[in-house]
């Protein structure tokens, strides 16, 4: 008896030894419970929202619909459905208010779906396209511009969008300095008048050819966002940074249905203006915004056609890849190799200039010179992108003025990997490197960074991995802060990190070096105006010298404004405030099996960034500011 | 479980090595320990770094089991992950045991108010789901190591030791050796540690591994939701990295089956010492057997 058991035991031991060089189907299965559940409550969601209307499409499409094969209810409701994946968790679904600093005006849909803005840019081609507007006007000075908004245009609840509106959000922004981008907005606009019942003034405290194009200050989407105009009858009377606006009534074609915090519903307003004045309709009828969890499971939602589009930043190129292998619809921006869009605004890691060490030149220098970003771009970008030494996107357009610099580039090597010069620089600071390899303080302190990254983005998450090995590497303790909102944006705001890598917007020559400049430069622990808008802090008169001159100067003086350019440059290379990166590739995969017409490589009417507020137009596409034709706009691929 | 039964130390050591389920665990135990000793002895911590190996390949030679996405071998992770993963399960089992151990014999010996008191201590702290405090709490500290994941596992492995210790002891107290003992002029803490402690001694031992066991799972368990330790190894980050790259999808299996495999076999060596532990104290089971 004893025997057998022991024989027994010896035999299970044996088999799950011989089982542990091969890979079981026992892990598989635990690797597919984590997924499950994620993918299960999604689908119960849509069912519960979608359930009802579709059973009353179903009957007028199938008699219109020459395809005769049966099609299941659910796969109907699938078929005027836009699924599309978020990074992270809504962190307070019954939080609205997109004013509120750390609410997220791009997963939560709230810029896409409920807001429309005066004009939209089309980056792609160059267009300014009026929309909740139709025209604007500088005075002859630039310090007011007039602006004529669209007849019709109405807010969700049937009250009609007028010039009181507009007065009244921007009264709201001036008086409270802690909405988002109020200080941008307080710092160019003195007063906004009504005109008239369609016409609205804007009058600027100094000269700005280029206010137009300030999404911090006047409601025109170029980049990602802008100033978003508030329904007067509904925020009158409410505290704007504590109102939660959990219903948002805003003029877009679509409303909320449901918010969770994994899941933003957006249904079909089916009394849009916009069907009204532009006589045409969105074709998603629902659209949903899902957190699904890790990368896995947005590519295999994908691949199985359960999402149509991701946010930026979730896929890597290896599992694009695998999903393209899998789902033939699916492609990104190019059909080949390098496949990603550039997105405008690249990555840079930000400094604190504001502690020590890194209030001084040479140790920001010398963090520039540890970092190898050919090596970020190899591991965490896996070659989807290329090191960038500046600031800027490498579009066409900038290049004469990166052109202009080159020899300041030549002086000042930005994103080269230079280990004896950095260990030169800690040096020339009276840091001693110790013998457990790392740099420390005449004082006998280490060297040490808190490393603030965005625990929802995958993106950041690999870079960090990468860089905090560079950095220790290099001699510097690197203590990595994974954090998500609001506690994320409140530590970088406050200017609670010494380094944290981030998008710099909108990807302008002027407006990003704009973002520099000292009049946005508050105390550490106050929360500053914007992350990239000096949460890191830098402060130097003749650099603000010179961008006060530039925003003077029209955009159309090409030359002056490349002077310009030069002299600034020769100061900012010289102290570099933030350490430039890389390049932001944009992976954003979409599948045509439910819809057709996004923009691609093949086809750029517009940029295939679900996160822009300039995804509305995506959706509905647009009138072309030149022809009035209608441009673009995603169909069913089943129509 | 445990019984009053006292024996040399020498005649318990070769009655467990007697027990097969002891022996194997222990041989298991062993050959991982070694093999992680050895690993982390023989590699260069500055071969952990990113982009020390090439990116992306299956097992070859230079990297015996291949490499991941962001250029780390997968061998060093592991020589750094085991280790770091049984740090942890050495540290929380200790505090579990040792902490759990004391309140049980300080409120099964003097009973009364302070029994009153721990015991409804013990039972708060046994109702409450204690994975949901743990994801709060490494939520709530930013930047955890080994360490600080091991105190904060151990601070939760304590309550269930505790009640089994006072229900011993509640039974010892009343033995006559104990009534002699007191009787001669013991101090409570004199008869805790010398004449109860002896008697528990094996079922504490018992209890440590199980401990142990529970805390490297539990800390894999952190890690996967991705509160572990972001800049070391253990083996639950190892699975996390390869989750959060999705591994799996891309079809590296060198890069997740390793950890998993580890744990696995980490889980069986602890798990047999554990039943081998109870067998030879508990005349019962093993009487079964």
């Amino acid at each position: 008896m004893k025997k057998l058991a022991a024989l027994l035991v010896l035999t299970l031991v044996g088999t799950l030894l011989a089982a542990c060089p091969a890979p079981t189907p026992q892990i598989i299965e635990k690797e597919v419970v984590v997924e499950k559940p994620v993918v299960a409550t999604v689908v119960v969601e849509k069912e519960v929202v979608v359930e009802k209307p579709v059973v009353e499409t179903v009957v007028v499409e199938k008699v219109v619909a020459p395809t005769p094969a049966p099609v299941s209810a659910q796969e109907l409701a699938r078929r005027q459905t836009l699924n599309i994946a978020i990074g992270g968790r809504i962190a307070d679904p019954t939080n609205l208010n997109i004013y509120a600093p750390g609410v997220s005006r791009s997963s939560t849909g709230l810029h896409q779906m409920i807001y429309e803005y005066f004009f939209y840019q089309n980056l792609q081609t160059g267009e300014y396209i009026p929309w909740l507007a139709e025209s604007y006007e500088y005075n002859d000075d630039f310090t007011a511009i007039t602006v004529k908004l669209r007849d019709g245009v109405t807010w969700s609840d049937g009250e009609p969008f007028t010039p009181e509106d507009v007065v009244f959000t921007y009264n709201l922004l001036l008086n409270n300095p802690g909405m988002t981008w109020a200080a941008e907005v307080s710092k160019w606009v003195g007063s906004v008048e009504k005109v008239d019942d369609l016409t609205v003034r804007f009058n600027l405290k100094k000269a700005s050819p280029r206010y137009h194009l300030n999404r911090e200050a006047f409601p025109a989407v170029g980049i990602w966002g802008g100033i978003t105009i508030l329904p007067k009858h509904i925020w009158e009377g409410q505290d704007p940074l504590t109102f939660k606006s959990s219903n948002p009534i805003g003029t877009g074609p679509y409303t909320l249905a449901k918010a969770t915090e994994t899941a933003m519903t957006y249904e079909r307003d089916e009394d849009w203006w916009g069907t009204k004045v532009f006589g045409v309709k969105p074709a998603p009828k629902t659209v949903n915004f899902e957190y699904l969890g890790p990368e896995t499971n947005v590519a295999l939602a994908l691949a199985a056609n359960e999402i149509d589009t991701p946010f930026i930043g979730i896929l890597s190129l290896g599992s694009f890849k695998e999903v393209v292998k899998r789902n033939a619809n699916v492609r990104a921006w190019h059909k080949e190799a390098p496949y990603a869009w550039l997105d405008p605004c690249p990555r840079p890691l930000m400094v604190q200039n504001a502690t020590p060490p890194w209030d001084k030149k040479e140790a920001r220098w010398a963090l520039s010179y540890l970092i190898n970003w050919q090596a970020v771009v190899d591991l965490a970008y896996e070659g989807t992108t290329v090191p960038s030494w500046g600031i800027w996107p490498f579009y066409d357009g900038n290049q004469p003025y990166f052109d202009a610099i080159a020899d300041l580039l030549e002086q000042y090597p930005t994103a080269t990997y230079n280990p004896d010069k950095a260990a030169e620089l800690f040096t020339s600071l009276g840091y001693t490197k110790g013998a457990d390899g790392y740099w420390t303080s005449a004082a006998g302190e280490r060297l040490k960074v808190r490393y603030v990254v965005n625990a929802n983005s995958t993106e950041e998450m690999k870079v960090s991995a990468v860089l905090a090995d560079q950095l220790e590497a290099g001699g510097i303790e690197v203590e990595l802060q994974p954090l998500t909102d609001p506690v994320l944006a409140d530590t970088i705001l406050r200017g609670e990190y010494e380094i944290k890598l981030h998008s710099f917007c909108p990807g302008y020559i002027f407006d990003n070096l704009e973002l520099f400049h000292s009049k946005y430069y508050v105390p550490l622990g106050e929360p500053a105006p914007w992350y990239e808008r000096n949460s890191f802090r830098y402060k130097n008169e003749a650099f603000d010298a010179i961008l006060d001159e530039m925003a003077v100067t029209p955009p159309t003086e090409v030359e002056k404004v490349k002077d310009q350019f030069r002299r600034i440059m020769a100061i900012w290379l010289d102290e570099l405030p933030v350490i430039p990166g890389v390049q932001a590739p944009a992976l954003v995969p979409f599948s045509t099996t439910y819809w057709v017409g996004w923009p691609s490589a093949d086809n750029p009417w517009n940029m295939p960034v679900s996160w822009w507020a300039t995804f509305n137009l995506v959706i509905n596409g647009y009138p072309s500011p030149e022809t009035g034709e209608w441009v673009g706009g995603i169909r069913s691929a089943f129509e | 479980m445990a019984t009053a039964r006292v024996e040399t130390g020498k005649g318990y050591v070769g009655e467990l090595l007697r027990n097969r389920k002891f022996l194997i665990g222990l041989i298991i135990f062993l050959t991982l320990l070694t093999l992680a000793v050895a690993g982390n002895l023989t590699t260069d911590p500055a071969s952990r770094r990113s982009g020390s190996f090439p990116a992306r390949l299956p097992p070859g030679p230079g990297w015996p089991l291949g490499t991941d996405t962001l250029g780390r071998s997968i061998a060093v992770q592991i020589s750094e992950a085991l280790p770091k993963s049984l740090q942890v399960g050495l540290i929380a089992a200790f505090l579990g045991t040792f902490f759990g151990a004391l309140i049980g014999f300080v409120s099964g010996y003097f009973g009364g108010m302070v029994d009153a008191v721990l015991r409804v201590l013990i039972d708060v702290f046994l109702s409450i789901p204690s994975l949901l405090f743990l994801i709060l709490i490494a939520a709530l500290v930013k930047g955890v190591n080994v360490q600080a994941m091991a105190l904060i596992i151990g601070a939760f492995a304590w309550p269930s030791p505790a009640r089994q210790v006072r229900a011993q002891v509640l039974s010892l107290k009343e033995r006559a050796f104990v009534q002699v003992a007191r009787l001669s002029g013991m101090s409570g803490l004199e008869i805790i540690f010398r004449e109860l402690m002896p008697h528990m001694l094996q079922w504490l031992g018992a209890n440590f591994v199980n401990a142990f066991l529970s805390a490297v799972l539990t800390e894999s368990g952190l890690s996967l939701l991705g509160l572990g330790p972001q800049r070391e190894m253990t083996l639950g980050m190892m699975v996390y990295w390869a989750l959060s790259y999705a591994a799996i999808l891309q079809n590296l299996w060198w890069w997740w089956a390793p950890p998993v495999l580890a744990l696995i076999c980490l889980f069986l060596s602890l798990y047999l010492i554990h039943l081998g532990l109870d067998e030879v104290s508990n005349p019962r089971l093993r009487s079964q057997a």
